[in-house]
């Protein structure tokens, strides 16, 4: 009979989330949100930060990619502006 | 008069007959954030309705023909000469509209232009757009069907030499299935319900309630006429305020306007800050009455700004709404003259200006437009400055048949944003129908005008081949809805009565003429 604590250790740890994989190449994940942000397909990005502007697009049914959502939606992108807000925030 | 009958009773009282409200509509919205730009609301509203046409586009085009014409999914994409169809939001070019840059290269601008009566010419052109890009209209159809900037259609035809679209049919959305009328007349019903429709009320234009008014309280509140009448107006169950129930402010603040017998409608700008002489301001208790002209001072600009406002006409509005929501339920919407935000949806006037009015729970504040169900009729309707504008941006039709567009359209104030101020949402489009009401109203109308109009479930207008059953049996149902156009009471002292069980219009006319 094992104890909870025993049935703990013998689970296997989760040593990366989604968002850290993405975090982890962040050049790469810059290409793509930029592209998430050029995308007509998704309506302007200019006035609206990433996060509204997918779930908008998820509500209005265009498939955005879901990975970048759960990335958009975690904390790490809410605290850094760069994650957060799009391409021509603050420069148009 | 409203307490219930006792048996032994010796008065002859009257119950006044009861209707339930539903003020759920989707316009009850409580706040908008102003700081995103419009490119956002069209592109949410192409994409409501696109799906929506290309269903009922597809049903009339593709679904029946042997050679179906190909749905170009970018309008920049269509061929020369091939036959295909379109969808996408309409713009018309029009350079009588105003124009902010046209208005500084000519440095003589004022921060509000001149209202125009038309924004039409003969240099109109009329274009499709999209997210890809835009082609221009030609055709036959294009002059004779009504298009303005903002409406989402599809459109058969093909690409021409010059690189204009020609334009051979023209295609609505669908919509969802109108419920059927909750109830089939009765014989009760033979009497009422009545709902009284009013608009243009204009009170405290001159600082007391208008003969007229007083007419229409006596009527609504049943203390006129004979008990007959009375047992007439015990039938009117509730009563709709459709816009502009106070009277525009009538200090002009543009200085160019001195001499022109049309008051200014509010704003609060920063022109300069001269008053027009000869220009007096409206009732007695206009507080800046005295205010020296040629004075550019900072505070006098902000006082000319708010000095024109007449307190004695909220305080006339507050009379009438005590007395007569003392007696009958008053919903109340906003107009372009009432005392609330200026872009739509106009916020429900704020019943704390109301010292007594408010007080009575049978006084409820709408938002414009507004859409309520009235004892299961779905109502949707605007104060005027949604048909007025679309009045000033077409010539190909007017009024009533004007308003009946929008119930093809599927939207509700298509130019908005461009020549009618809107919020800038950002990911919803509240103005767009979803399904087509039972009485559509339009306040602040010159004249009476009413139509039930019919209108196909799917696509608008005759399809151009056989259909099968099921598709006519689909397209044959017809929805219908009763258009009123509300005249202005200041203008006519007519009101407007909807029976709500046959949705039957007559108008009630008050008049001090003999």
């Amino acid at each position: 009979m094992q104890t909870q604590a025993q049935t703990l250790l013998q689970l296997p740890r989760i040593r990366s989330t989604p968002v850290a994989t993405l975090l982890a190449d962040r050049d790469a994940l810059d290409a793509r949100l930029r592209a998430f942000d050029l995308s007509s397909a998704f309506g302007p990005c200019v006035g609206i930060s990433r996060l509204a502007r997918w779930r908008r697009a998820a509500r209005q049914r265009l498939a955005p990619p879901d990975d970048l959502g759960v990335l958009l939606a975690s904390p790490e992108a809410a605290a850094d502006p760069a994650l957060r807000e799009a391409l021509w925030h603050n420069k148009l | 008069m409203l307490r219930p009958q006792a048996a032994d009773s010796t008065e002859h009282s009257l119950e006044r007959r009861r209707v339930r409200v539903d003020r759920s509509g989707a316009f009850a919205l409580a706040s908008t954030d102003l700081g995103s730009q419009y490119a956002s609301l069209y592109f949410t509203r192409l994409n409501l309705l696109r799906p929506r046409v290309l269903a009922a586009a597809r049903a009339r085009w593709a679904d029946s023909l042997d050679n179906p014409p190909e749905c170009v999914q970018r309008i920049l994409n269509v061929q020369v000469g091939v036959p295909s169809y379109v969808v996408g939001t309409v713009f018309v070019d029009m350079p009588n509209k105003p124009n902010i840059l046209k208005d500084i290269a000519k440095e003589g601008w004022t921060v509000f232009p001149e209202a125009r009566e038309t924004y039409t010419s003969d240099n109109d052109t009329v274009l499709l757009e999209d997210e890809s890009g835009r082609i221009a209209l030609t055709g036959e159809i294009v002059r004779t069907t009504v298009f303005v900037t903002g409406i989402v259609i599809g459109l058969l035809g093909y690409e021409t030499e010059d690189g204009e679209f020609h334009v051979l049919d023209v295609c609505y959305p669908s919509f969802e299935p109108q419920p059927s009328m909750p109830a089939a007349p009765t014989q009760a019903d033979e009497h009422g319900p009545w709902v009284a429709l009013v608009s243009g009320l204009n009170l405290g234009s001159q600082g007391h309630m208008d003969m007229r008014h007083e007419l229409l309280l006596d009527f609504l509140t049943g203390e006129s006429g004979t008990a007959k009448d009375q047992r007439a107006a015990s039938q009117i169950a509730h009563v709709l305020v459709c816009g502009n129930l106070m009277a525009p402010m009538q200090k002009p603040l543009d200085p160019r306007s001195r001499g022109r017998s049309k008051p200014a409608v509010l704003h609060g700008g920063v022109g300069r800050a001269t008053q027009a002489p000869g220009q007096t301001p409206a009732g007695a208790g206009s507080n800046s009455g005295t205010e020296p002209a040629g004075q550019a001072s900072a505070s006098a600009s902000t006082e000319a700004a708010m000095g024109g406002f007449d307190p004695l006409s909220i305080a006339t509005a507050d009379t009438f709404l005590a007395e007569l929501s003392a007696s009958i339920p008053v919903d109340v919407m906003p107009g372009p003259s009432d005392p609330t935000t200026s872009f739509l949806p106009q916020r429900p006037i704020h019943a704390s200006l109301f010292h007594q009015a408010s007080r009575a729970s049978s006084l409820h504040m709408l938002p414009n437009p507004c859409a309520l169900a009235v004892d299961g009729v779905m109502f949707l309707g605007e104060a005027g400055q949604v048909l007025d504008d679309l009045g000033r941006s077409t010539r190909v039709a007017r009024g009533l048949e004007l308003a009946s567009e929008v119930l093809k359209w599927g939207h509700l104030a298509p130019t908005a944003p461009d020549t009618l101020w809107c919020a800038p949402f950002t990911d919803t489009d509240p103005l767009v129908i979803g399904t087509r009401p039972h009485v559509l109203f339009v306040g602040n109308q010159p004249r009476f005008e009413t139509a039930l109009v019919e209108l196909p479930a799917a696509g608008g207008g005759h399809a151009l081949s056989q259909p099968d059953e099921s598709q006519q049996a689909r397209a044959g149902r017809k929805e219908a809805t009763r258009v009123v156009l509300v005249p202005s009471f200041a203008a006519t002292g007519t009101i407007v009565m909807l029976h709500l069980r046959t949705l039957q219009t007559k108008t009630v006319e008050f008049g001090t003429a003999l």
